[in-house]
Parts: C-alpha cells; structure tokens; sequence
C-alpha cells in the first residue's frame, strides 16, 4: 500500500514538470509534403512550423483536451480537438481554399479594362495607345471582338444591334448621352476622356440585370478613387487646348479639367470633305470631387458641362435641294453623384443619383429657314445591396428610378410650330442577383429584374441565368438572359398607339483560356429580337422582329515577342430584322458579316517610345438599291484601315502624341444614299457614305506642370 | 484497537490524504503555470517575437517567427500590430524570394493582412499606408517590366497618403525618397539633393518616439543601406 502511494507520489512529481510532444506530419491532398505550415495549440503560441519534409514538432505543458489548428495560405485551417496525449504522429492534410466569390472574375461576354496583372485587362494608357483609337474610350472598344464597324458614325454597334442598344454607365450611374455630337459623317467620342477612370467592364451581351434598359450591352465605367497628388497640366494640339489638375488634401480631392476643340485652324491645312461655314468647336469643363469617409466609405460627385456648335454648308444634290447652313448648337449638362461604404457585417451599400440634360437646336435642319430643337432630360436614382455569404453565396439587390422627359419641335420658315411632341416616361426597377457556388469549381447565377414603364403601364420581368465553369485558367460558361427597352424618343413621342417594350433574348456559351501569358477567347451567341418598332401603314406598331447570331474570337499575347503586345479579334455575325420602315426582313444596314482587328503595342526602349499599330478589315456594308428588285440587296465593298500611333516620352514631364489613322489612304465607302424619286430616266441617283476625311492626322503635347508621379497625363 | 495500530492507520491515512493532497497541488500548479502564461502581456510577446525576427539566422528561422506572430494574432484578433509585423514580413520575404509560386503566395498573404488591417480600430494610419505602398512596391518588384506602369503610381500614393496624415512619420518619407530614386533610373530625374534629404530623414528616425517598444520603428537599416549605395559612392 505504501509502495502504491509512494509510486503514485513521484508519478505526480513527475507531472509537475512534465511536457506532452506534439508532432506528426502536414500534407496537402495530393500528398505533397507542406513546408512553412503553422501549426499551433489553439489559444496559445505553443507551436511550430512544418519543414520541407512537412514535419513538425513541438512540446506543450498543457494536458486534458485541446484543439490544435493547422493553418496555411491558400488553403482550409484544419482543427482536431483531442486530448493533448492523442497528437502523437499525427498526419495532417489540408484542403485547398474555396476562392472568395467576390474575387470570381466570369469573363464570358466581358471585357474587363482596368489594373490588373491578367492579360485581358488594360490600363487607361492602353486605351490612348491603341493604333485607332486616339485616345477614345469608344474606338478603343471597337479592337475588341463583338464591335461592328461603323466608321461613318464612330458609336458602339455590338453584336448585330444598334448604338442605342448599348448604354453608358459611370460608378454604376446612367448617362443619357455618353457621345460627343460630330456633324455627319464625322465619327462621334466618348464625352470623357479614359483617364477619369480605373476600370471599365465592358459586356458584351448577356449582362448582368443590375443593370436594363439595354437591348445589346452594357458599358460600365469606375472613376479612380481619391487621389493623393496634388497636380496640373496642360495639353495642346492643333485642335485643341486644354489644362486640368487635381488638388489632393489628406482624405479629400477636388480634380478639375477644361478643354476647348476648334477644328478651324486644323481645318485650313488639311481641309475635309465637307464645307464649313463655322468649324466645329467645343467648349468642356468638368469638376469632380472625392472624399473618403470613415473606414470603408466613398462619396464622389462629379459634373460635367460641354458646348458644341458648328455651321456646315450642305447640298442635297441626289434630290436637287437648295444649300442649307446647317447650324447645331448643343447644350450638355451632367451630374453624377455617388456614395458607397461597407458596414461592419460585410454588407455593401451603395447609393447614387445622376441627371442629365441635353438641348439640341438645329437651325436650318432640313430646309433653309427652319428650326428643330430637342431637349432631353433623365434623373437616374440608384440604390444597391452586396453581400457575400461564405464563399458559397453572394447576393447584389437594389431599386432604381429613370424620369425621363422628351421634348422636341419644329417650327417652319415662317415661324410656326408645325411639330410639338413630348413623352414623359418613368421606369422603375427591381433587381435581385444570386451568385451560387455549386461545387469545386462550378458556380451558377439565377437573377431577376422587374421594371415598370409609365409610358405603357406595363411590367417587364426579365430573367438571367447562367452556369460557369472555371478550372484554373480554363473558363466554359453558358448565359441566358432577357433584356428589354423602350423604343427611341422620337417614335414613342410621335406615335398615336402606345408602343411594347422591345426584348431581346440572349443565348450565349463561351470559353476562355490562359495559357503562359497568352489568352483565347471564343464565343456563339444567338439574340432573338421581339417587339421591334415596326412602321406599318404609316404608324409604328410592335410587331417588328429580328434575330442575330455569331462567333467572336479574341487572341492576346504578350509573351511571344519582347516589349510587344498584340491582339486579334475576328467576329462572325449574321443578323436580319423586320423594323422600323424595313418592307421585308434584311440585313440591317449597320451591320456586316465580318470584322477583324489586328492590334500591335510595341515599346521602342532606347528611344521610349510607343508605337501602336492597328490594322481593322471589316466586310463591305449592305445598302439598299431602289434600282434593283429586293430590299438591302446589294454590298458596298470591304472596309479596311491602317492606322497607327506614336507616343513619345520626352521626358518625365513631356508627352508628344502622334497618331494618323487609315496611313495607305484608302477611300472607304460605307453604303450609298439614293434620291428619294428616280430621274427623268428611271434610275435612282446615288451618292457614296464616306467620313469627312480619308487621313486624319493628330499630333498632341501633354505637359505636367506639378506632378509627384512621371508620365502622368491625367487631370484625374 | 492497539495504539501502535492506530498510529499505523493513522499514518497511513496520512499519507494517503498527503499524497491526494500534493497530487491536487501538482495538478493545480501545472494548471498555474499556465496561467501564469497568460498573465504575460501582448506586447512583451511581441516584442519577444520581434527581438528572434531581427535576430534570426536563416529564412527558416523568420518563417517560424512570422507564424508566431500569427498565433498571436489569434489570441488577441482586436490586435493590430502583429498583423502588421506579419504583412511587413511578406513583403520583405517576397522580394527575396526565389520561387515564383511562393512570391505570389507571400503576396497575396500581405494583400488580405492589408484589407484587414485597414477593417481595423485603433491603428496608425499613416503606417498602415507606408505598408500598403511598400506591398504595392513588392508587386512591382515581382515582375518590373509590366507592373511598374501598373503600380508606380499607387506606391507613391499610397506614401504621400501617408505622409499627407502624419508629417513626422519618417517611414513613408524614406520609402517614398527610396523607390523616387529607384525609378530615376527610368524617367530620369533630379538626384544632387538625395543625400542631404536622406540625413534629414535620419534626423527624423532619431528623434522619432513610438509609443511603446513595440510600435513600428523600423527605417534604420534601409536608410544605412541606401546611403551606403548612393551617398558614400558620390
């Protein structure tokens, strides 16, 4: 007895100072050994790091029960709890990491431009470099697959649908009117210049349903955040001046730019197709301000003034109409304000509101004498909700409001109104998107939007669903959504019955893959038009219809060849409508069978110097012949473009930008206009659609008075 | 019942409640000695852990000290600092690294320390952007030739941010004067006043007091270094 008590007396002594070992082996699913593992007992810094054979080992003071963690970058902690006894030769292996769903980047029907370190996406300064761009946001979209182009016009024409089908979005807000206003045939701009923003998701269909109101796409644009230099620069061309800068104070920035466009000195040397009475010029100013607040909050606002005017001097020889000095006058106003934060249980909140307001005066609009005024007027309200539930679910909700007004009138030579139309509309929406993960690798999209239009008093649901697969850099997805919009202003004004909104339903499967630093994208895609505004004796119904379908293939390598960057779109796309005064269903006349675009960066170091090289082919335009049977029954020929730019860094301080687009001087003719009645012979009177110059040659300074940054040209 | 065996019994109850009672103490004192563990404040571990950092032989010893701070991190999660010593480490660790997958492994580390530090109360500001432009620094290091033109303008705005809060952090300033010299290499530039602005900044590292042993102090050793390169060269 005594010896029992005397054994269970040094047995406690020996426990006072005794320590259990803990050790064993981490591994990952495959097998592999893991190295730099940190495995620990939970609550307290007893613990160790796995070596290069995945071993580890420690000692530990505590007894009973206890939770050991082992946890690693990029992969699931791994918990046990035991009795500490039990963490002998224990054999460890650790799961990968569910990717955050938030960090998910589904690329079908996308573009993303923006920083990033993937191929697919630029910077603002790639947009400026793009051989055809010259610095457009909008013609720098048109190297990607999906564009058509319109070169006698210069707006987005995707995937066999009009420019109206694609809207403009900025942090999220609408803008009514993203497009400068050329005279015709002079190819439109972007409104803001591409270093207001740090991303722009362009989609290319089968959108997401935060956003409506849009047959075709959705152009959403993200302005940089608050700056934290303080800067200034001006710019010069022999088009243009213009200064800019930014005052950056802590938490708060207030950036500011000013531009003036005069084509009439440019004009004087290299005179275009047209006749001028009074150049065109415009006058811009914009002012945004950025202001953080808080630990995750963002308000900005931003407001924008231009004013355009030109007087040009235009014949209608085709059907023997007197000159006319056709004199626009623009008026645009734009304000976009926004605010967005987190709250500490991770939900998103965003909040903004936007108004728009353009007056368009067109003296002398089709007859010497006349005056046709048109005022536009929207008020965007937008209200969203982001939440990311474990990295299995993730929900995007909100509510949003467009008050829309349209007003236009005509008054004759002699000073009466003969037209005075006006259409109020009000649409309100409800979004709801659901981002699922399925399992490893899988992850699915079920959404809904509700909208209700006050102009017809209808509801619109549409639908989006979508399925994506992503293995590493291999990508497979398949959308389907339903999209829908008010037909244009002028005809709903106009017209006695009310009119459906037009859908589009979009079909699309697509496929991604990144392959050492080179990128392949390919996509079908099939549109199924309904409702389309359809002329029928003499009033628009909603009985028009349309389909459009293709392949679009991108290619982007930046490997192959040192310091150059290229990329290849090719797009296949065959469309027909019934609509607006079409007799038959065809072709619709913007649209072609192919467009191929070759882009080229390449850096010239000793010299810094960048050379961008764009080489665009597109199939010849369909047009309507009134001298042959059939309607769109004939095709002007091919449209091909050379066009190239050089950027030169003169200095830290010091930018010259040069560019000349179409260098081999090819006349492209983009359809033919035919007079309204056939001659003395029969025949119909044709004249070519061609741009106001063949060649347009640019050459800009850019130069930083203040700046903390080098090669900074931006205001913003 | 005789006297000698009720001395017996008693003994040996004695000993038996003894021997219960030093087995209850032993197990109490280990329970203490635990205890006693806890009772050592954060910043003492920290600064413990910090000391074997600066301190450390091999790569291996600063990887198994970067998980220590992880653990207490754990420990204490409304902590700050050892968040922040560990997002230091990786980004100094990844530019030394030589594998590719642990240099984007490392980065990616850094980037989610970073959104949470920045989630977090009662931090320095000014050196939690002194830490997101030297992470941003790292991303360009990683691959020069295509994130320079990405980054280089969120290293320095995220440094004069920093600045912009605190003029008295020496931090953001040298690193800010560091990686402007780094880049003269490319844009060309102004470098006669480099040295007097280095001695000031070492002026400023100087008289500079964190609040305790264990607030961000570090700029010594990248400031010897740099003006052994370009001041003792002039």
């Amino acid at each position: 007895m005594n010896k029992f008590f005397i054994i269970i007396f040094f047995f406690t002594l020996a426990n006072l100072h005794s320590q259990n070992s803990i050790y064993g082996e981490v591994k990952d699913t495959k097998g592999m050994p893991l190295e730099g593992v940190n495995i620990y007992l939970n609550g307290t810094v007893e613990g160790s790091t796995s070596n290069s054979d995945g071993m580890f080992f420690f000692k530990t003071n505590k007894i009973g029960n206890v939770t050991l963690i082992a946890s690693f970058i990029g992969y699931k902690d791994f918990l046990k709890t035991v009795n500490v006894n039990d963490l002998k030769n224990i054999k460890i292996v650790l799961y990968e990491d569910d990717t955050n769903l938030d960090e998910i980047i589904i690329s079908a029907s996308s573009f993303s431009l923006g920083k990033s370190r993937t191929l697919e996406k630029m910077n603002s300064l790639d947009i400026v470099m793009t051989g055809s761009s010259n610095g457009d946001i909008f013609a720098a979209l048109q190297s990607l697959p999906g564009t058509q182009k319109v070169g006698e016009d210069g707006r987005l024409y995707i995937r066999g649908g009009e420019d109206r089908e694609t809207q403009t979005f900025i942090d999220g807000m609408h803008v009514l009117v993203p497009y400068t206003s050329p005279a015709q045939n002079i190819s439109a701009r972007s409104r803001f210049s591409p270093f207001l923003f740090k991303g722009i998701n362009f989609s290319l269909g089968g959108y997401e349903l935060e956003y409506g109101q849009a047959l075709s796409s959705v152009l959403p644009m993200e302005t940089k955040d608050v700056s934290s230099g303080t800067k200034l620069g001006v710019n010069f061309s022999p088009l243009s001046i213009g200064a800019g800068g930014t005052y950056s104070f802590g938490k708060e920035s207030i950036s500011a730019n000013l531009d003036y466009t005069n084509l009439g000195f440019y004009n004087s040397i290299f005179p275009d197709r047209f006749d001028w009475k009074k150049d065109y010029s415009k006058l811009s100013g914009e002012l945004q301000y950025k202001k953080e607040i808080g630990k995750s909050g963002l308000f900005k606002i931003y407001t924008g003034y231009d004013k355009t005017g030109f007087v040009q001097n235009i014949s209608d020889e085709l059907n023997n109409l007197p000159e006319r000095s056709f004199d626009l006058k623009q008026n645009n106003y734009y304000i976009n304000s926004t605010y967005s934060t987190k709250t500490k249980s991770g939900f998103n909140l965003f909040f903004g509101s936007a108004f728009s307001q353009v007056k368009n005066d067109y003296k002398n609009a089709t007859i010497q004498g006349d005056l046709y005024e048109e005022d536009l007027q929207e008020l965007h309200l937008k209200s969203k909700l982001k939440k990311s539930f474990s990295s299995k679910y993730k929900i995007n909700t909100g509510v949003e409001a467009y008050l829309k007004k349209y007003e236009n009138r005509y008054t004759d030579t002699s000073n009466i109104i003969r037209q005075n139309q006006n259409v109020d509309q009000n649409i309100y929406a409800a979004f709801l998107d659901n981002q699922f993960k399925l399992t490893k690798g899988v992850y699915a999209n079920a959404s809904g939007r509700v909208e209700y239009s006050t102009y017809n008093d209808e509801f619109a649901f549409s639908p989006r669903a979508s399925i994506n697969y992503i293995n590493g850099d291999f990508q497979l997805s398949g959308v389907f959504g339903k999209y829908y919009q008010t037909p244009g202003n002028i005809i709903i004004a106009s017209n006695q019955i009310k009119l459906k909104q037009e859908s589009a339903s979009h079909y699309i499967l697509g496929s991604s893959y990144n392959f050492n630093n080179r990128l392949l994208r390919l996509e079908l895609y099939y549109k199924n038009y309904k409702n389309l505004s359809l002329l029928e004796n003499d009033i628009y119904t909603s009985n028009g219809f349309g389909k459009s379908n293709g392949l679009d293939i991108y290619f982007a390598d930046d490997k192959t060849f040192k310091k150059l960057e290229y990329t290849f779109s090719f797009s296949y796309n065959d469309s027909k409508r019934l609509y607006k005064d079409y007799p038959v269903k065809s072709t619709p006349l913007f649209s072609t069978d192919i467009n191929t675009s070759l882009n080229v960066k390449y850096l010239i170091s000793p010299i810094k110097t960048y050379l961008g090289i764009s080489n665009t082919y597109a199939s010849g335009r369909p047009y309507n012949n009134p001298n042959e049977s059939g309607f769109v029954n004939s095709k002007a020929k091919s449209f091909h473009s050379l066009d190239m730019n050089l950027t030169f860094l003169l200095s830290k301080k010091i930018i010259l930008y040069t560019s000349l687009t179409n260098v081999l001087g090819r006349e492209n003719i983009f359809g033919y206009n035919y007079s309204d009645s056939p001659n003395s012979s029969g025949a119909y009177k044709s004249s070519p659609i061609n741009v106001s110059r063949d060649r347009f040659f640019f050459v800009g300074l850019f130069i930083s008075l203040k700046n903390n940054a080098a090669y900074d040209v931006s205001s913003f | 019942m005789s006297v000698l065996k009720l001395k017996t019994n008693i003994m040996r109850n004695s000993i038996t409640i003894l021997t219960i009672a030093l087995f209850f103490v032993a197990c109490s004192s280990s329970k203490s000695q635990t205890a006693k563990e806890t009772n050592v404040t954060f910043e003492d571990q920290l600064s413990k852990t910090l000391t074997a950092i600066n301190g450390a032989k091999s790569v291996k010893g600063l990887f198994e000290n970067s998980n220590k701070l992880k653990r207490l991190s754990a420990i204490y999660p409304n902590e700050w600092l050892s968040d922040y010593y560990v997002t230091l480490l990786d980004i100094k660790l990844s530019m030394g690294a030589k594998d590719e997958k642990k240099k984007e492994s490392l980065l990616n580390e850094a980037k989610e320390f970073l959104a949470s530090l920045k989630e977090k109360e009662n931090t320095i500001e000014s050196e939690i952007l002194t830490l997101n432009g030297y992470y941003y620094y790292a991303l360009i290091a990683q691959n020069p030739q295509k994130n320079g033109q990405l980054y280089y303008k969120d290293v320095i705005g995220a440094y004069q941010k920093a600045i912009a809060i605190d003029k008295t952090n020496p931090r953001p300033v040298l690193m800010l004067t560091i990686f402007k010299k780094k880049m003269s290499k490319f844009v060309g530039g102004d470098l006669s006043n480099l040295c007097t602005k280095l001695s000031q900044i070492e002026q400023l590292l100087e008289s500079s007091k964190p609040k305790n042993e264990v607030y961000p102090k570090w700029g010594i050793k990248e400031l010897k270094k740099e003006q052994q390169e370009s001041c003792n060269k002039l």
